[in-house]
């Protein structure tokens, strides 16, 4: 699957969904997103294979370009009592994520109750890391600082760093 | 995302960032980054104890210890240590003395005990030549030795000493000559250089004085032979009337709270974090062998994070966590932020999970309490000063505070509530009702002198300090939730609202529809008019600044990118650097190229626009500018074709008119046109008119094709609803024939709507008039 273009400096949501491979009768509900905007939930679909919600939570790995490990995050429900087999991670594009391509393996291992595994599945998405960024990433907070030897634009960004910026001009 | 925390700046010109999940930082503009506000305090009491030394301190003394930072901030006291009795340890009655015309004599004393170095003071002697003060040298069990002196190698004459025979009488008295303070704590806190221990006086225990002063931060003992009269700084513990002036009035900022705002010579801080990033991984060692999650083991006290960014500063917070079988609430012990665990203070006893929603927050009592520093000193907060609000279930969440004049209005979802002081707010302050109204956040409101203009989830209002007026009426569908384009409320942490005091405008940045903040409901204050503007990226951040000499507003958008509003014809381009209009050569789906332009590396980060031909009104955002291409974030929907018109930084408008009704005419032709007056412009730019007949959402189309000569500056196209205004035209004025010929009996339109749709170039849009001839007079 593919998700996308980025830049660094922003967040890329990954997905990843747990099923088994036995074919149940039982369908469960999973959320779809917009195609353009993939953090704008449109609705909500049936899925008719049988999704596993018990067992750990799916891991997902990112390689860059030259397949080097960039990233390991564990997943979460994203909406644990709606749809609890939908896991997701948020990864920010920082200086760590190289410019090009990037793949994200996500993979998960399914244990019946005595601890045997009922089985081990993997996901393969992509997206793309473009130039232009910054990875700082977004402002989510701002001040305007005059002091008489300088003028200074103090911010906060949502890659959790404070920083401050000198005599802004136009 | 990290919590969207608040700046607050203070008269001395310092910025505090107070965001509730970590420390509150200080930034003065000069220093190379960030730093923790405050200086924090010592744990542990120090330990003295009487030494010999070479003084003269006789007493009951108690001791402080306190942590300074390169500033002279001073921190709260420490724990008090034991109370040290110095003098009259050990006395005994000088049975004989002899050979007084020595530099030493010697007396007898049975047991003494003294050791050698030790002071005593001799007294009762028959003569007084006898008595006084005498350091003790080579001592014997029953004998010892003193100098007649306190300073062995000093000049002095013996003749001064009195060469009588001993008559008996005199019994002598150990000093207590040195404190020796031990378990000094040395601290760890980057922002302490200095250490003082602080003593009392003998008989008052009400002020300290400042006895050892340590810049070295490694020693744990210290010995002092100050006198009383030798201490130095004073530092009085409590005013006359009982007000804490140094024992815990220099706490730390709360780093629990994330807004705050500065009033007065105060800082005033509310509403705690609430932190649910992530999800929780919890184990029930009590439910037995773990079949789902065979490897890990008893671990009931320990909480793992997924997705978490806790800090150390959550200690102590409550965790609730949403156990499948119900939720709890439990005490944080301790964090690890390297390995995102929590340690809890009792065993987790719901199901075990690898995933559960939670929320760290601080403990209940806190919920509602307003915390404040003391006047002037914007890092010093005694906790103990606290404002508890009282709740009420109609207000909603605490959100913010909102200073206005004498008074600091108390923001919550639904309600504000005023807070007014005259010079202690935890003493003299009086919280009262203000308005049914509330805010989003602390982000969006905007005072502008004695009005504020608030946006809470009912619509905009203007505020006065006593009095609402809204403002919204006309577009409440924003607020309704039933309108197409409804205002989401999921992402509302990062609305905020932004004020351009020259244009007297407010922009509310929401987000409609979506989850990024995008878009813009626009007010003007002085005409009352409302607009909506549509950003290509996310406007997450403002703030008003002094640029070139004018207060202007300036936004934080992605990748650190700084805008300034109402700058220029064109959008988000550097400074100087021109806009690019051209025709597209060839389009790849993220690629747009133009042999006839070379595009500069600046216009990374701008947006493009079709303007033109296939592909129009769509707009992207370049990610890299070179040579004849641009690359773009998102691929097109319609790719444009050759010929196709693009705009860098083109700043696209629409605007709508009322409807308008058009004048009954009879049986006779109705004479009809649409007229308008514009600013010519040095550039070519686009700039589209469309009829919209009664209710119809599309336009009218036309029914002949003629070329703007033809059109004395209006061209259009046989089966297009688009006239297009050529805006170089020097005249500033076009005109386009609608007339009716219809019959009165025929079914025919009543009313109309125009629409413009301008996309600027090199010059800014400026439209004068719009007049419909045929129009309805009323």
């Amino acid at each position: 699957m593919y998700l996308g273009r980025y830049r660094q400096g922003e967040w890329v949501v990954l997905r990843g969904q747990k099923i088994t491979p036995v074919s149940g009768s039982a369908t469960y509900p999973y959320p779809q997103y917009d195609a353009v905007d993939p953090n704008r939930l449109l609705g909500a679909k049936t899925h008719d294979t049988t999704q596993f919600t018990g067992g750990t939570n799916p891991v997902v790995q990112v390689y860059d370009k030259e397949f080097n490990k960039v990233a390991e995050k564990e997943m979460w429900p994203e909406f644990p009592v709606k749809y609890p087999a939908i896991f997701k991670a948020s990864l920010f594009l920082g200086s760590d994520i190289p410019e090009g391509i990037c793949t994200s393996i996500t993979t998960y291992t399914n244990y019946n109750r005595i601890g045997g595994v009922i089985n081990s599945q993997g996901m393969v998405c992509s997206f793309e890391v473009l130039p232009g960024g910054h990875a700082s990433g977004s402002y989510i907070a701002m001040h305007y600082l005059d002091l008489p030897h300088a003028k200074f634009v103090l911010g906060q960004h949502d890659s959790d760093s404070l920083d401050f910026r000198k005599n802004p001009k136009v | 995302m990290p919590p969207v925390g608040t700046f607050t700046e203070t008269n001395d010109g310092n910025v505090f960032h107070f965001r509730g999940d970590q420390s509150v930082k200080r930034w003065d503009g000069f220093l190379g980054d960030y730093v923790d506000a405050g200086v924090p305090v010592p744990g542990s009491a120090v330990t003295s104890a009487s030494v010999g030394g070479d003084s003269y301190i006789v007493g009951i003394y108690y001791a402080y210890l306190r942590f300074l930072d390169s500033r002279g901030k001073v921190s709260n006291l420490s724990p008090v240590s034991n109370k040290l009795i110095m003098g009259g340890v050990r006395y005994g009655v000088c049975t004989s003395i002899e050979e007084w015309a020595e530099p030493t004599a010697y007396v007898t004393s049975a047991s003494h005990g003294l050791t050698t170095g030790a002071l005593i003071r001799i007294t009762g002697g028959r003569s007084d030549h006898f008595n006084g003060e005498f350091r003790v040298g080579a001592t014997t069990q029953n004998t010892f030795e003193i100098w007649l002196q306190l300073t062995p190698y000093d000049e002095f004459d013996i003749d001064i000493r009195t060469r009588q025979r001993y008559q008996g009488g005199a019994t002598w008295l150990e000093i207590g000559n040195a404190i020796q303070y031990s378990d000094v704590e040395v601290p760890t806190d980057s922002r302490v250089v200095t250490r003082q221990i602080l003593r009392n006086k003998d008989g008052n225990v009400n002020t300290f004085y400042v006895d050892i002063e340590d810049t070295d931060l490694t020693a744990t003992t210290f010995t002092s032979t100050n006198a009383d009269i030798n201490l130095g700084e004073e530092v009085p513990l409590l005013a006359n009337d009982g007000t804490d002036l140094n024992i815990s009035r220099h706490s730390e900022p709360p780093d629990f709270k994330r807004v705050a705002v500065h009033h007065y010579s105060r800082i005033f801080a509310a509403k705690n974090l609430d932190y649910r990033e992530g999800s929780v991984g919890v184990i029930n060692s009590a439910e037995g062998p773990n079949s789902e999650v065979p490897s890990q083991t008893d671990q009931s006290l320990i909480v793992t994070g997924i997705g978490t960014k806790w800090t150390s500063a959550m200690a102590g917070r409550s965790l609730l966590i949403n156990a499948p079988d119900g939720a709890t609430k439990y005490t944080i012990a301790s964090v690890d932020a390297d390995e995102q665990t929590l340690q809890i203070e009792t065993p987790y006893s719901g199901e075990t999970s690898s995933a559960v929603s939670y929320s760290i927050s601080a403990p209940d009592s806190e919920k509602l309490t307003l915390h404040f520093s003391e006047p002037g000193l914007p890092e010093s907060w005694a906790r103990d000063k606290v404002l508890t609000l009282t709740d009420d279930p109609h207000s909603g969440d605490l959100v913010g505070l909102m200073p206005m004049g004498p008074r600091l209005f108390i923001l919550f979802e639904h309600r504000t509530q005023s807070l007014a002081y005259a010079s202690a707010p935890d003493l003299d302050g009086q919280v009262s009702f203000s308005s049914a109204r509330g805010c989003v956040n602390q982000r969006c409101w905007i005072r502008d002198g004695s009005t504020a203009y608030l946006m809470d989830q009912r619509g905009v209002y203007a505020f006065n300090g006593n009095q609402t007026k809204d403002l919204t009426s006309q577009i409440q569908g924003f607020f309704t939730g039933n309108d197409e384009f409804s205002i989401s409320w999921g992402n509302s942490d990062l609305f905020h609202a932004s004020h351009d005091p020259s244009t007297r405008s407010i922009r509310w940045f929401v987000s409609l529809g979506s989850s990024k903040v995008r878009f813009a409901l626009a007010f003007n204050y002085g005409t009352q008019g409302w607009w909506l503007e549509e950003y290509s990226e996310p406007i997450t951040a403002s703030t008003l600044a002094h640029v070139d000499g004018f207060q202007k507003a300036i936004w934080g958008g992605p990748v650190h990118r700084v805008l300034k509003s109402e700058t220029g014809a064109v959008d988000g381009l550097p400074t100087g650097k021109t806009a690019a209009r051209g025709s597209v050569s060839s389009a790849r789906s993220t690629v747009l190229s133009d042999n006839n332009a070379v595009f500069i590396p600046e216009y990374a980060g701008s947006p493009v626009c079709i303007i033109e031909g296939r592909g129009k009104g769509q707009v992207r955002t370049i990610v890299r500018s070179d040579g004849h291409e641009l690359e773009i974030d998102r691929p097109f929907s319609i790719l444009p074709a050759a010929g196709s018109v693009y705009q860098v930084g083109g700043f696209k408008w629409k605007y709508k008119t009322p409807v308008i009704r058009w004048a009954p005419v009879g049986s006779k032709k109705a004479i009809r046109s649409v007229s308008l007056r514009f600013s010519p412009s040095s550039a070519e730019s686009t700039l589209v008119a469309r009829r919209y007949e009664d209710f119809s959402s599309t336009a009218s189309t036309l029914s002949y094709t003629r070329t703007s000569e033809e059109g004395d500056g209006v061209s259009t196209e046989e089966g297009s609803g688009d006239m297009v205004i050529d805006t170089t035209d020097s005249l500033g004025f076009v005109s386009q024939a609608i007339d009716s010929t219809s019959s009165p009996r025929t079914r025919r339109g009543r009313s109309v709507r125009f629409e413009l749709e301008g996309t600027t170039s090199t010059d800014r849009h400026k439209i004068y008039e719009i007049i419909v001839e045929g129009a309805n007079q009323q």
